[in-house]
């Protein structure tokens, strides 16, 4: 386990020292440095590439308001990836709720145009089946990942797909140490069951 | 431990995030449970197969279009303080100078009434002495009719035999100290002629209630006189006038009051009028009259009543001696004839109520009356 709790040794203190003085193109330089990292987790928790840009704005956003709030305890990219985790939990919650809502909505059948909610049928084109066997291994996985509850997915993404290490994890969610193992151990099994599923052969 | 909690320690101990005592026996179990090393395999190329998961790239309008969110919420967080503070820069000046301005105009108005409240809040004695001053200022108009009314200057130019040193009681007592104030408001503003006349009634008993003893009285009594016959002129002209035209009357009285109404140290006299009516009798060459009347009246405003009251003077043909018009307080003091008295007691009945009962029993002639409201 690495520690790097005692020395925190942070390269972006110096662009946020002088964005805090009020540089602005500090502050885009920390927005260049970060905006991949930050789309990817939220991309890998809301499963959607185009809310995933708007939590990375919003995120950003919010990072610009709460500056006086990083007291510098942690890296900033933790603390912005804490704020981009909030904001992407937040999205999915409300992209779920939208869902449901409109699910069965019977003002606004579905088309297939995008403007009403995409009903599942099952597909009468015998080639489906292909399609899913041809999926790609990384878009099953993207699709085993997206399948699992909320606490589970944030955990094996900042885990496993950006290599946060456990304290880094337990303070981007708020959790101890023990939590972020259990939840890492659930979500690696059940993608690995999942991933089973999908391709048979690990 | 158990086989159950070895599994669940393989995700943590591919991390190597376990303790070494863990870490052993985890690879003891490892090595005789077979079960186990291929869940342990399995969670490896799981593992793997994740980090193995391209990323995604940022569409590349990611960066100016948050930048842009940014410098939209700067440009309103600066224009809030633009607002807030930015005026300061260029109006501060211009607010600046109208305070400079204020504050001057502001200054200029004390100094012009300020002396009026500092009269009406100086101590009685001080009060007294502050009109001399005043006479020392050469008035063309009537530099002898000053002379005697101020005390400290008077006996100056007299014997100490004659007259006795007056003392600042005597001063104090002596209405005449008075007389010259009236002047000084139509000195310092200039104003058309009917206010000019008006302070000359007004310092008429100044003069008469002079110093007891005084020779100078002699040339007073003439001047005196003079201003008497001069206003039972005027009283004569109004009445003629009033009966002619009544609005020419009214405007006639409001000049009049006009002219006196404000003055400042007007405000100081009212007390002295009723202290020593004796004096005037005793100084006075004037025909024998009745004692002074004193009738005070309640009025609901005092200043809406001043012209009611003063028209039901001339009209029960008394004539107005002077005015006091106050801040509250009014007194009016008017010669009247006995004959008529009831006839101006009823008018002021009606404008107001009278406070105490009037006694007129036994005048004759004409005699002095003081309206208080």
């Amino acid at each position: 386990m690495r520690d790097d709790r005692q020395t925190i040794i942070d390269d972006d203190a110096e662009l946020v020292a002088s964005w805090r003085r009020g540089e602005l193109a500090s502050f885009e330089a920390l927005v260049r440095r970060h905006q991949k990292r930050m789309l990817n987790i939220a991309f890998r928790i809301t499963g959607d590439y185009e809310d995933a840009c708007e939590v990375v704005q919003d995120a950003f956003f919010a990072a610009y308001r709460g500056i006086d709030s990083f007291r510098g305890s942690s890296r900033f990219s933790t603390w912005l990836t804490s704020i981009t985790v909030n904001h992407s939990r937040n999205r999915h919650r409300q992209g779920r709720a939208k869902n449901r809502n409109e699910a069965y909505s019977l003002d606004c059948p579905a088309d297939g145009t995008g403007s009403g909610p995409a009903r599942e049928v099952p597909s009468p084109d015998p080639s489906a089946l292909d399609r899913v066997e041809r999926l790609d291994l990384h878009e099953k996985l993207q699709e085993c990942v997206k399948a699992l509850a909320a606490e589970f997915r944030e955990a094996i993404v900042l885990r496993d797909l950006q290599d946060f290490s456990y304290d880094e994890i337990c303070g981007i969610l708020q959790i101890r140490e023990g939590t972020v193992k259990s939840r890492l151990f659930r979500a690696r099994e059940m993608v690995k069951d999942c991933l089973k599923r999908a391709v048979g052969v690990l | 431990m158990e086989h159950k909690e070895i599994r669940q320690m393989l995700s943590a101990y591919l991390d190597n995030a376990v303790s070494a005592a863990e870490k052993a026996e985890i690879e003891r179990h490892l090595a005789e449970c077979g079960n186990c090393r291929g869940a342990l395999a399995d969670l490896e190329r799981t593992v793997a197969h994740l980090k193995d998961v391209p990323e995604v790239e940022p569409p590349p309008w990611l960066t100016a279009k948050i930048m842009a969110h940014i410098r939209d919420e700067v440009g309103q967080k600066q224009g809030f303080w633009r607002r807030l503070f930015a005026p300061l820069s260029v109006k501060l000046p211009l607010e600046v100078l109208a305070l400079v301005c204020l504050c001057i105009t502001g200054y200029y108005l004390a100094q012009t009434t300020a002396p009026q409240m500092r009269l009406t809040d100086m101590p009685r004695e001080a009060r007294e002495e502050a009109p001399p001053p005043p006479p020392a200022q050469p008035k063309p108009e009537a530099p002898v009719r000053k002379a005697p009314a101020s005390g400290p200057s008077a006996p100056a130019k007299k014997p100490a035999a004659v007259t006795p040193p007056v003392s600042p009681s005597a001063v104090i007592k002596a209405p005449g100290g008075y007389a010259p104030p009236p002047l000084k408001a139509p000195a310092t503003t200039p104003a058309p002629a009917p206010i000019y006349r008006a302070p000359e009634i007004a310092s008429r008993p100044a003069v008469e209630w002079g110093v007891p003893g005084n020779e100078t009285p002699r040339r007073e009594e003439v001047q005196r006189e003079k201003a008497r016959r001069e206003m039972l002129y005027r009283g004569e002209a109004m009445k003629s006038a009033r009966e002619g035209n009544d609005a020419s009357d009214a405007m006639m009285q409001k000049k009049g009051v006009a002219g006196t109404q404000y003055s400042p140290d007007a405000v100081s006299r009212p007390p002295m009028g009723f202290a020593q009516p004796e004096y005037r009798r005793e100084s006075a060459g004037v025909t024998a009259r009745a004692k002074p009347v004193e009738v005070t009246l309640r009025v609901d405003d005092p200043a809406a009543a001043v012209d009611g009251i003063e028209e039901a003077v001339t009209r029960s043909g008394g004539r107005i001696i002077r005015r006091v018009y106050g801040g509250t307080d009014h007194l009016l003091s008017v010669q009247v004839e006995a004959r008529r008295f009831p006839e101006l007691i009823a008018r002021l009945e009606r404008i107001g109520t009278l406070r105490k009962p009037v006694d007129s029993a036994g005048a004759e002639g004409t005699f002095d009356l003081f309206i208080r409201w």
